[in-house]
């Protein structure tokens, strides 16, 4: 029989699985179940540092596009603007 | 107080009395936010009158009018917000709501700059075809001209209708960009997606306020001679020279009282985009409502099931 493995957090407790990501053992309740499966609290950390740092990019590309969507409508505006003053122009 | 599903006219009526309930908000929002772009368009078309066809001040003035569209933007926000507000029998405080949409600004502007601009060039693009096909016609070479006036018309048409389309579905853009999370995506996209199953309905609602408001600028470039007129009779004096400035002949005054009527009508068309959202919410809510309901709905015992009767005969 093997020898029971201790959790890596908490060296008195038995481990009851171990982490996919990290390989390292953990107990019940280091064990956090996240899209079925179970992981570390590290892990699920630094998972969502990843996830933000992911995000971020998206926010200022959400930035460039409002502003991109603001030139845009200004531009058209003035343009159409423009066109209904040389026909105005012309009748007037 | 929300209220129940609303007809277009109803949206028109409720809004109305909105207005009338609430002057104070409504001036200190609405109405201020448009002051400077419908008096900037009356000046213009004063300016492009008197000082003639110059292009490069015709494209500096559409640069100021379209800038102009910025207060308008805010205006419209703090006002969908404070109806928000009302609906929710909370208080309306115009100063706050004017701060919150200014942290908006750029979401509006969008939201609401961008329809307008499809709407002013949809018309460029329905009278531009109607127009040639107009002066193509010829009474004298009647069948030989009918082909260019019909097509002109045809295409007037298509174009009106396309933009009309166009148009209706952003109807609800500002109201989002004015009460949505400021990260939920395009209010313009998600206008879209809303209106999709009440295009009709939101199409009528803008015919409507359209018709209103030339209604309302006929009757307003009609009342100042009507009032001389009157005021001629009563008191015995000669208006002559003021009758010969205020008449529809004048386009400076066409333009004066013009901006008057955008201006008597934007509180309705900006209250009634915020009710045509809450109708929506409020549809939307009450056709989920009924799914759960029929989804959940107890079958009495020994009755058949959905799709059993046949079976039994």
């Amino acid at each position: 029989m093997a020898p029971a493995v201790s959790c890596a957090n908490h060296p008195e407790r038995v481990a009851s699985a171990r982490c996919p990501s990290c390989a390292r053992p953990i107990c019940n309740e280091c064990t956090i179940k996240i899209e079925g499966i179970n992981v570390c609290s590290d892990c699920l950390r630094a998972r969502a540092r990843r996830e933000e740092s992911k995000r971020r990019p998206k926010r200022s590309a959400g930035r460039v596009g409002a502003a991109a969507a603001v030139l845009a409508a200004f531009s058209g505006l003035t343009l159409v603007l423009f066109l209904y003053g040389l026909i105005l122009a012309s009748i007037l | 107080m929300r209220p129940g599903p609303l007809t277009v006219l109803g949206i028109v009526d409720h809004s109305i009395e909105l207005a009338r309930r609430h002057p104070r908000f409504v001036l200190t929002t609405i109405v201020a936010g448009s002051l400077p772009l419908a008096l900037g368009g009356a000046v213009a078309i004063h300016l492009i009158r008197t000082w003639g066809p110059d292009p490069v001040a015709i494209l500096a003035g559409a640069a100021i009018l379209a800038a102009l569209a910025v207060p308008r933007a805010i205006g419209w926000g703090a006002g969908l917000r404070g109806l928000q507000a009302i609906l929710d029998d909370e208080p309306v405080d115009p100063p706050a709501l004017l701060r919150q949409a200014l942290a908006r600004a750029p979401r509006l502007y969008a939201a609401q700059a961008w329809p307008f601009m499809w709407a002013l060039f949809g018309t460029l693009l329905a009278a531009g075809p109607v127009v040639i096909g107009i002066f193509a016609s010829n009474p004298q070479r009647f069948f030989a001209s009918m082909g260019l006036a019909l097509a002109g018309s045809t295409a007037g048409t298509l174009a009106a209708g396309f933009v009309g389309v166009y148009v209706a579905r952003r109807v609800l853009a500002v109201p989002i960009a004015a009460t949505d999370p400021t990260g939920a995506g395009s209010p313009l996209r998600k206008s879209a997606e809303l209106v999709r199953g009440q295009t009709p309905r939101a199409m009528m609602l803008l015919t409507c306020l359209a018709l209103f408001q030339i209604l309302v600028w006929i009757t307003l470039v009609e009342l100042a001679p009507w009032g001389l007129e009157l005021a001629e009779m009563l008191t015995g004096f000669s208006f002559l020279e003021l009758r010969g400035v205020l008449t529809f002949r004048d386009p400076s005054y066409l333009a004066f009282q013009g901006a008057l009527a955008f201006l008597a009508m934007e509180p309705v068309r900006c209250l009634c985009a915020g009710l045509f959202h809450s109708d929506g919410e409020t549809r939307r809510g009450g056709a989920d409502l009924m799914a759960r309901l029929r989804r959940r709905a107890p079958v009495p015992a020994g009755a058949p099931r959905e799709g059993e009767a046949a079976w039994r005969g």
